[in-house]
C-alpha cells in the first residue's frame, strides 16, 4: 500500500473519543503521522512484517490501525482508558483487525513480560499532566521488546532521553523524524485553534540493553511520578469538545 | 484474548512471584475468528518464545479438546517446517478468542477479567492515594 492510502484508510476508519481526557493527555495521533512511523519501521528496519508488536497507550488505535497494514505475526495494545479501548473496539471491526487490546495502566503497572514482544511503538502521554510519565513508558517499552522502540517525544526533551538511554539503560536512543505535530484546540481553555508542538520520532536499539538497570529505572521513575517541578494543579479534568474539532482529529 | 497471549502477558503486581509462569485461564465464553489467513511466518516468530508444556496444560485446563486433539504432547523435532504442525498451532494460538472469563495469577492469586475479549488488569487504586 502506498503511505497516502494507508493515511486514508486510517482517516476513514479510525474513530476519535467523544470527550478526550485532559489528565491522560489524550489527542488523536494524527493519521500521517502514523502511517509515517510504521512505514519507516517496516521499509527502513523491518521490524513489523512478521514480528510480535506492542502499542503502548494505544487510544483508539491510529497507530494499530498503522501497524496492522504490515502483518505483524501479532500486535497488542494497551490502554488505560474505557473510552479509548471503546473507540478502538469500533476501529477493530471497521477495519477487521485481529490485534488484542488489554486495559491496564502502562507507566505503573504494564503487564507485559521482558522480552515477549520483537518491537514497540507508541505515541506516549508527553509528561505535561504527570511528570515523568513519557520516560516512564520508554522504559516499559524498553524493557518489553527485543529489538526496538518507536516513540514520539517533545523534541526539547529528545536530548536528555538519547543520554540518559544510553548512560542507564545500555540503549541507543536515534532521532528519526521531527514533526510539527498540530495539537488542535480540543479542550475549552485552549486560545488558539491549533498549536503546533515540535516532537521527534526516536528509534531505540535495544541490541544492547540492560535489562536490570531498565527495571530499577523503572521502579524509581513510577515513585517519582507526578513530582517536581510540573506539578499542575490544575483541577479541569475531563474536557468538552469545541466544535468539530471534539475528540482531537478533525475529518475532512 | 487469544491464547498467544499467555505468553505475553504476565501480573499486573510488581514483584508478585510470578516468575515465569502463564496466568491460569479460564473461559466462559469465546468465538472462532472466521477467515482468518493462515501465514506460517507469524507461527514461527514466536516458536522460540513459546512455552508448549505450558500451552498444552492451558488448553488441557480450558476443555477445549478440539483443539487439544491437533496437536502433539510435547514439540516436534523441527517444528519450523512441519507445515500440518504450524497450522494446528496457529488455530490453537490465534484463531480462537475467549470472550468472557478470567486471569488468574498463579503468583499472587489476584483475578483479572476478560470481558468483550479484553482482559482487565488495572490494579485497584492504593488506599493511601
Amino acid at each position: 500500500m502506498k503511505l497516502w492510502e494507508i493515511e486514508e484508510v486510517l482517516r476513514q476508519g479510525v474513530p476519535s473519543w467523544s470527550e478526550p481526557d485532559v489528565e491522560l493527555e489524550q489527542y488523536a495521533t494524527p493519521p500521517d503521522i502514523a502511517s509515517r512511523i510504521a512505514f519507516v519501521a517496516e521499509n527502513t528496519y523491518g521490524d513489523i512484517t512478521n514480528k510480535a508488536v506492542a502499542d503502548l497507550g494505544c487510544g483508539p488505535g491510529m497507530l494499530s490501525a498503522a501497524v496492522s497494514v504490515f502483518s505483524p505475526a501479532a500486535l497488542v495494545s494497551l490502554d488505560i482508558s474505557e473510552d479509548s479501548l471503546d473507540a478502538y473496539t469500533r476501529t477493530r471491526e471497521a477495519l477487521e483487525l485481529t490485534s488484542t487490546l488489554v486495559h491496564c495502566d502502562v507507566a505503573k503497572h504494564c503487564p507485559l513480560r521482558g522480552n515477549s514482544v520483537d518491537t514497540v511503538v507508541m505515541n506516549p502521554p508527553f509528561g505535561t499532566r504527570l511528570a515523568g510519565v513519557d520516560v516512564a513508558f520508554l522504559a516499559q517499552g524498553c524493557l518489553a521488546a527485543t529489538t526496538s522502540v518507536y516513540s514520539l517525544h517533545k523534541s526539547s526533551t529528545v536530548d536528555h532521553l538519547v543520554d540518559k538511554a544510553a548512560k542507564t539503560w545500555s540503549v541507543i536512543v536515534s532521532p528519526v523524524f521531527r514533526y510539527k505535530f498540530p495539537l488542535p484546540a480540543t479542550y475549552d481553555f485552549h486560545k488558539a485553534n491549533t498549536k503546533d508542538i515540535e516532537v521527534t520520532l526516536i528509534r531505540c536499539d535495544l541490541k544492547h540493553k540492560d535489562q536490570a538497570a531498565l527495571e530499577m529505572s523503572l521502579a524509581q521513575l513510577v515513585s517519582r511520578l507526578g513530582k517536581g517541578k510540573k506539578d499542575k494543579k490544575d483541577k479541569r479534568g475531563k474536557g468538552k469538545g469545541r466544535g468539530k474539532g471534539r475528540g482531537g482529529y478533525q475529518r475532512r | 484474548m487469544k491464547l498467544i497471549m499467555l505468553n505475553i502477558l504476565t501480573c499486573s503486581v510488581p514483584a508478585c512471584g510470578i516468575e515465569d509462569r502463564m496466568l491460569e485461564l479460564q473461559a466462559e465464553a469465546f468465538s472462532d475468528i472466521e477467515g482468518l489467513e493462515f501465514v506460517p511466518e507469524h507461527v514461527v516468530r514466536f516458536l522460540p518464545r513459546l512455552d508448549y508444556p505450558g500451552l498444552i496444560a492451558a488448553i488441557q485446563g480450558l476443555g477445549w479438546t478440539d483443539v487439544l486433539g491437533s496437536l502433539p504432547a510435547t514439540l516436534p523435532d523441527d517444528p519450523a517446517s512441519d507445515e500440518a504442525f504450524l497450522y494446528a498451532l496457529f488455530n490453537a494460538l490465534f484463531v480462537r478468542e475467549v470472550q468472557t472469563g478470567t486471569l488468574t495469577c498463579p503468583g499472587c492469586g489476584t483475578v483479572y477479567p476478560i470481558t468483550d475479549a479484553i482482559p482487565r488488569m488495572l490494579l485497584a487504586p492504593e488506599p493511601n492515594q
